[in-house]
């Protein structure tokens, strides 16, 4: 029981993590039909950031989130000017393609510059832990945990009861509508990229307090993410936290009981992504109305 | 002056086939070892090329062709290890099992499209990787198989093994593009619903080339396995198996036998003297192409020098009508 | 011959196929017509195969068609064409004849025999000089002739045209009736679905005329072009034949408040147009849809543009509000040159746009919608609220349905929120794209009863309409188009003294 207990809180702080990481994909996804694949390299970046700024500073990264976030904003639409703008019109894998080669490119910077080390952060405070009956928390997870959900808050606030995010939800309904209600539809693309990418940055923050950091953490993370949004739909975040909790908890369960299942817990979230693909042809992606 | 110019670009295509054939053929005698590797690796890599872009003419993009390699390079291995079989028919073998593989994978694949098929074929191969490592009794997990080498670990004679595979690519292609199936895929791509409409059988060719697709890539996973002599999951079921051909074929340019070999040689040799080079990020220049080649190059390298020709050769075609 | 006995097929809820019999002879030619939206190209899409009928048969000499894949049916004898020309875009014009002549039904592996065969075609549809071209580069006649011809290339026993006139110009409409008449043999039955009446009248043995997705009668086209109940469909008739819901509009001033300074201009029309278009020319790619055209709209002024499909109605809207970038020519909106601004800035100032296909924010709310409309345009956001009780007071239906989600009210609520969506902006202007398109003859009078109090309250309109009968009654002026230009320019009550004259253009 007492497994069982640790392994649902472990499961539910991934999950933490894991929804925010693909409610940065979802928006670029349900806004511009985009599926970026650099996304996961926007956590690395992230990640890195937040590594970096704690070695040269000290400072504790969570207190970092708010500076990373504002930077990959910036370098979000950047990115969107440059290269993802320009082929928004063109067949879909071309921009899948785009993307892929924009996450190899970040990749390899990476590598390149910090080369493929595992690099953890550790803080003044990283041992102190409270129990809850049996059950052990680590502080500085647990912050970090709260940490995703106050972004996810503020990006649900952001996406339902202001006015720019009633012109997200129009444009990805709309978009002619939308410049018929007077709606820049390319300046809510490019601000919805540059948010999805300080989500990013924020998360990234969060993987280098919960994971490691290296080159390839994106990548891992963005396969895990993509299987959420396909399994959580576009409709609502309630979709993607659910899902979330799926695949964080399933993988955390069969790491715990299933013998040497942290290697079989790696293929829960390809699995997921198999069968919801099949079973639902045309996707969880097309279902708004469950909601 | 009508019929002569393309009669003249024809018998440049021929002569210019003809010459490259011997030369491949004179190449081992010519070259050092390492020089042969690097020979060796560039038709590797054709092949793959080729036979992703099998599938990808009618319509469908695969980011997954790393499951066929590894399930290739598995059976191979084990074929041989276990069952006892040589190593030419381990390979046919695990070509033949990729075939099948695809085979019944298609019916439930081909329910989706473009950014799903391609995320769906990532998440197989994904799969197969955790199953090859998890799977320790047979596959000998993380550690891997080891294999015999091939040939006895003659080099000439597996330059030739991978120079013919590629040959009998580039033929069954080149065949292929010279019957109606050649209409029928390409009407395909540009909608299956329409092309159904003027009586294709889009459910039956895009079966067999994606069985064919997988077959190919199949063998060369099984080659590849005993030509290194040693496999893994990760260095298997790379992603960076699944990736290559897409990026050569973009590069290159799509849909095109001609496209898909200059994607293969040019990139496999950037790659190769990169890797060389550079300890760590040698991929850099891959993903940087990839952006350029999408930005600027859409229809790749072989697009921008038939598109030149043509528009040199327009000119002759008015004064000739 | 081709058998279709009780075909329905319904689409979330709506029947857009209701019950549907009929049979295509050998040697005939049936004509399928009907407004909009009544169900034809469903039915079209049943018989091929594409989508799969929710029950009913179709069977061809007695073999069942039903449940086999469209490939499977195109090779049994049934070819089609497709309304929006659907070529093989990647392949050249005799490569895409070639392609279907190698899949039909005489199925043959002989590249060589079917290239002979295809250049034979390219040669009768005198596309010669243009076999080796792509798609992309032809005019749109002669995209409709490789249609045309890629479907006879495979030797049908039942040949599907699917509105093969639409977007033609006068000389290219006969060309092309003359194409389907040669077409036209004992071994080969012609099922067409198709607007241009005269075409039809002329061409067809048979016609089966479809409402609402189902038949509402058959007949030779004689007894169709007498029987009432198609003039009621096509005209709005039976609503009133004299004209005189005219009268609400002057009526009826409701309190829907203009900007600013809209009701009480005293300014003629003729002296200052709110929109002025000089020369505009549009289109899609290669093809120019809008040859420089001119219109006015003056203070206060309901104009309508008139014309048969693929005229060049809509790319004149979609010209206009910045949907789409004109090729040349100029719009002056109250004297501010707006050519070149994006859609959204265009909107800002006043221009509203009701689109085509109503476009609503399917997922959200009827409220949401309609606050969308306000949302980005300074002028309007501070009295929101004020203006969405005004439009409730306009559409009563939808202050019922405030918090439904849109994609679920029907089609005649849905173009309500679309029309008071672009109200909700305070325009000067409002440009209405088909409002009428697939509703209701009750609906249709509805919605026109609006159109006139939303004049009434000050606002000029410019209105794009297919029902010509009711696009009279309402308008103050009438432009009709023909083939991407303006052929006539009059006032309404003269062209409704003269109903008939319009038939010259394909019209009533």
């Amino acid at each position: 029981m007492e497994m069982f207990i640790q392994a649902t809180v472990n499961g539910i702080i991934t999950a933490g993590l894991y929804a925010l990481v693909a409610y940065g994909l979802l928006i670029v996804l349900g806004i511009m039909n985009v599926v970026n694949f650099a996304h996961g390299e926007f956590v690395m970046i992230g990640a890195y950031f937040s590594y970096w700024a704690f070695i040269a500073t000290g400072v504790d990264p969570l207190l970092l989130a708010l500076p990373v976030a504002l930077a990959m904003f910036l370098c979000g639409m950047a990115i969107y000017k440059f290269t993802v703008g320009p082929v928004l019109r063109e067949p879909s894998i071309n921009q899948l393609v785009l993307t892929f080669g924009i996450s190899l490119t970040l990749q390899n910077v990476a590598l390149l510059l910090w080369n493929a080390d595992l690099r953890s952060i550790s803080v003044p405070y990283a041992d102190v832990s409270f129990s809850i009956g049996s059950i052990n928390l680590g502080v500085f997870r647990v912050a970090a945990f709260l940490l995703a959900c106050l972004s996810i808050g503020i990006l649900q606030f952001t996406t339902h009861y202001t006015r720019f995010g009633k012109a997200m939800q129009a444009v990805s309904q709309n978009k002619t509508a939308s410049s018929l209600v007077g709606i820049n539809v390319n300046s809510v693309h490019l601000l919805t990229f540059g948010a999805a990418a300080a989500t990013a940055g924020v998360a990234g923050v969060v993987v280098s307090v919960l994971m490691y950091t290296f080159p390839t953490v994106g990548a891992h993370l963005i396969l895990k993410a993509f299987a959420i949004v396909i399994l959580g739909g576009l409709g609502s975040i309630l979709g993607t936290i659910i899902a979330s909790l799926v695949l964080a908890l399933s993988e955390s369960y069969v790491g715990t009981y299933v013998p040497s299942g942290s290697g079989w817990a790696e293929g829960v979230s390809f699995l997921l992504i198999i069968a919801v693909l099949i079973m639902r042809p045309q996707g969880l992606f097309g279902v708004r109305d469950h909601d | 002056m009508t019929s002569s110019a393309p009669a003249r670009w024809r018998f440049l295509g021929t002569a210019t086939g003809i010459i490259a054939v011997a030369a491949l053929a004179a190449l081992p005698f010519l070259v050092d070892a390492y020089m042969l590797h690097w020979a060796i690796t560039v038709l590797k890599f054709a092949v793959l090329t080729l036979a992703w872009d099998i599938l990808a003419r009618t319509g469908q993009v695969s980011f997954g062709h790393a499951a066929f390699f590894g399930l290739g390079a598995y059976v191979a291995v084990l074929a041989s290890s276990t069952l006892g079989l040589g190593q030419i028919l381990s390979m046919l073998v695990a070509g033949v099992v990729a075939a099948g593989l695809a085979t019944c994978l298609s019916a439930l694949f081909f329910r989706v499209r473009g950014i799903y098929f391609a995320i769906l074929t990532l998440a197989f191969a994904e799969v197969l990787k955790v199953c090859a490592t998890m799977l320790t009794g047979m596959t000998g997990g993380a550690m891997g198989l080891s294999a015999r080498p091939l040939f006895g670990g003659d080099a000439v004679k597996s330059y030739f093994f991978i120079l013919i595979l590629a040959l009998f690519t580039i033929a069954t292609m080149w065949l292929l593009s010279r019957t109606r199936y050649h209409f029928g895929i390409t009407a395909m791509r540009s909608s299956p619903e329409v092309a159904a409409a003027f009586g294709i059988p889009v459910v039956p060719i895009r079966t067999i080339a994606y069985s064919v697709s997988a077959g190919l890539t199949g063998v060369v996973g099984a080659f590849y396995a005993f030509y290194t002599t040693y496999i893994n999951p990760e260095s298997a079921f790379d992603v960076a198996i699944s990736v290559a051909p897409v990026i050569m074929s973009i590069f290159g340019g799509l849909y095109s036998i001609a496209g898909g070999i200059i994607g293969a040689v040019t990139l496999t040799l950037l790659q190769e003297y990169l890797r060389t080079t550079f300890e760590y990020g040698s991929l850099i220049v891959y993903g940087l192409l990839l952006i350029v080649s999408i930005l600027f190059m859409p229809k790749g390298v072989w697009g921008l020098v038939s598109g030149l020709a043509s528009r040199q050769r327009s000119p002759a075609r008015e004064v000739a009508s | 011959m081709l058998r279709i006995r009780n075909l329905s097929k319904s689409f979330g809820g709506v029947r857009a196929v209701d019950n549907v019999s009929f049979d295509v002879p050998l040697g005939a030619i049936v004509a399928l017509i009907g407004p909009n939206g009544a169900g034809k190209t469903s039915t079209f899409n049943l018989i091929s195969g594409l989508l799969p009928p929710d029950s009913g048969s179709v069977t061809l000499f007695d073999k069942p068609l039903t449940g086999k894949s469209p490939d499977e049916i195109c090779r049994a004898g049934v070819a089609r064409t497709f309304q929006i020309s659907q070529l093989f875009e990647t392949l050249s014009i005799r490569e895409n004849i070639q392609t279907a002549a190698l899949f039909g039904r005489s199925t043959r592996d002989d590249v060589q025999a079917a290239a002979r065969r295809s250049d034979e075609l390219v040669e009768a549809f005198d596309l010669g000089s243009h076999a080796n071209a792509l798609p992309k580069d032809l005019t749109f006649a002669q995209r409709r002739n490789v249609e045309i011809a890629r479907a006879l290339v495979m030797d049908p026993q039942i040949l599907l045209l699917d509105e093969v006139l639409a977007g033609l110009t006068a000389s290219e409409i006969e060309e092309a009736i003359a194409i389907v008449e040669r077409v036209k043999s004992p071994t080969v039955g012609i099922l067409l679905v198709e607007h241009q009446m005269r075409a039809v009248m002329r061409l067809a043995d048979s016609v089966v005329v479809m409402m609402n997705g189902g038949v509402l009668m058959q007949g030779s086209p004689e007894e169709v072009r007498k029987h009432p109940k198609v003039l009621s469909a096509y005209l709005g008739e039976e609503i009133d034949a004299s004209g005189s819901h005219i009268a609400t509009r002057s009526e009826e001033a409701l309190s829907l408040n203009s900007t600013a300074d809209g009701g009480g201009r005293s300014v003629s029309a003729a002296a200052e147009p709110v929109l002025s278009i000089r020369n505009l020319s549009a289109g899609y790619g290669p093809l120019t849809a809008l040859h420089g055209i001119d219109i006015d709209v003056g203070d206060n002024e309901l104009v309508a543009l008139i014309g048969s499909n693929g005229m060049g109605k809509s790319t004149t809207l979609k010209a206009i509000s910045g949907l789409l970038v004109p090729l040349a020519g100029k719009v002056h909106f109250e004297g501010r040159d707006v050519t070149h601004l994006p859609a959204h800035s265009i909107v800002r100032l006043g221009l509203g746009q009701v689109p085509e296909g109503r476009q609503l924010f399917q997922y959200m709310s009827v409220e949401d919608n309609l606050m969308l409309g306000a949302a980005f345009v300074a002028q309007a956001w501070g009295a929101r609220r004020e203006r969405l009780d005004e439009i409730f007071a306009l559409f009563p239906r939808l202050a019922e349905r405030r918090s439904q989600r849109a994609g679920s009210l029907s089609g005649g609520e849905q173009q309500m929120v679309a029309i008071g969506r672009a109200l909700m902006a305070r325009p000067r202007l409002l440009m209405l794209d088909e409002p009428t398109i697939g509703l209701a003859p009750i609906v249709v009078a509805e919605t026109f009863e609006a159109i006139s109090r939303i004049k009434a309250a000050g606002v000029s309109v410019l209105l794009v309409e297919q029902n010509v009968g009711w696009a009279l009654r309402v308008a103050d002026r009438v432009y009709v188009m023909e083939s991407g230009k303006i052929v006539l320019a009059e006032k309404a009550e003269n062209l409704w003294a003269n109903r008939e004259f319009l038939q010259s253009f394909g019209l009533g």
